[in-house]
């Protein structure tokens, strides 16, 4: 697509008014395709305010039903999806706010198997979102955008705490993931049993709407800050992440880019 | 943030409160002081995360800012 139908400068208006988006951030939305891996109370969210904003294509992988205690936070789904694959439930609903939106699901876990396969699914991607609930998965995405050079916006909450990045790996200095979270992390919250008020789910996700759309506008200017959100206090904190030189993820990378470096130049 | 420290004390803050800590205290000593289990999060000091392979190396000084950042992982 390279203009805009009269219809679509009515309905982007808002997004357009904008100096720095205008219609060429726009059209760069209606090209774009985001993956979004988890449908809970992040990534619901994220992949409604996605698909209104008009991102052409998006992947939605989760592997969980609609349960009852999903839907004080997760406004996506209501009370007749109770036990439907979120995914199908998502994919319905979407359409609707986007009728030209492609949607692809997958109603699976990302996890270590195959994960040549879900590289794949996710290398065409203009912004990977991590709304997972786990540190593994959290990992493994991770993972994936570095060696891919991805862009990851990756958003979590618990209790009253929340935090939310997003690092562009392609032009990537300051580590990732990894580095701030190692693989044997403890985690002080859990959703489950911690507990979450949607709102402040709200926040977080929000948020990473709001970097997702301002990176594939190319107006986004804080890649590789961590965002911490106190959601008792209301204090916001961010810090600059750094690159670990003892990251295991980044050094992999790296040595694999030193050796297709080599054998280009041999 | 790594050099030579000759006051017995520093002051310093610690998540929003002033502290007072021994001269030459590295970030993995201040987890054990604080009794906190060191993978369970992430050290921000002045505004900058400081990688988990630094933290016996960087000595706290008077005046950093200090959070420890909980991992969540909820979604």
């Amino acid at each position: 697509m390279n203009t805009l139908s009269a219809r679509q400068y009515m309905q982007y208006s808002s997004n357009i008014l904008l100096h720095d988006i205008g219609e060429a951030g726009q059209l760069a939305i209606m090209n774009s395709h985001v993956v979004i891996v988890g449908l809970g109370g992040l990534g619901q969210l994220v992949a409604q305010y996605l698909a209104a904003a008009g991102v052409k294509s998006m992947t939605l992988i989760d592997n969980d039903v609609v349960a009852l205690s999903n839907l004080p936070r997760q406004l996506l789904y209501v009370d007749s999806d109770l036990g439907e694959l979120k995914v199908n439930v998502a994919k319905r609903a979407l359409a609707k706010a986007n009728s030209n939106i492609k949607l692809t699901v997958f109603a699976h876990r990302l996890t270590h198997q195959h994960l040549d396969v879900w590289a794949r699914r996710l290398m065409t991607a203009a912004v990977v979102f991590d709304c997972t609930d786990n540190i593994e998965t959290r990992q493994l995405i991770n993972q994936i955008c570095v060696a891919h050079k991805l862009t990851l916006v990756s958003g979590a909450i618990s209790a009253y705490q929340g935090q939310v990045f997003c690092i562009d790996f392609n032009h990537n200095q300051c580590g990732c993931y990894r580095c701030l979270y190692p693989a044997d992390i403890h985690l002080a919250q859990h959703c489950a049993q911690q507990g979450v008020l949607g709102p402040a789910v709200g926040v977080v996700a929000s948020l990473q709407a709001l970097f997702g759309v301002q990176h594939i506008t190319n107006t986004f200017k804080a890649y590789g800050k961590l965002h911490r959100f106190d959601a008792q206090a209301f204090v916001w904190q961010s810090a600059q992440m750094v690159r670990d030189p003892d990251c295991e993820v980044c050094t992999a990378t790296q040595q694999h880019l030193a050796r297709e470096n080599h054998d280009d130049n041999s | 943030m790594i050099t030579a420290n000759t006051q017995s004390f520093l002051r310093v803050e610690i998540n929003g409160t002033n502290e007072t800590l021994p001269a030459k205290i590295c970030l993995s000593e201040l987890l054990i002081l604080k009794n906190i289990c060191p993978n369970s999060v992430a050290i921000v000091v002045n505004d900058a995360v400081v990688p988990k392979s630094r933290w016996s190396h960087v000595l706290c000084q008077s005046h950093d800012r200090i959070s420890l950042f909980s991992a969540v992982a909820g979604g």
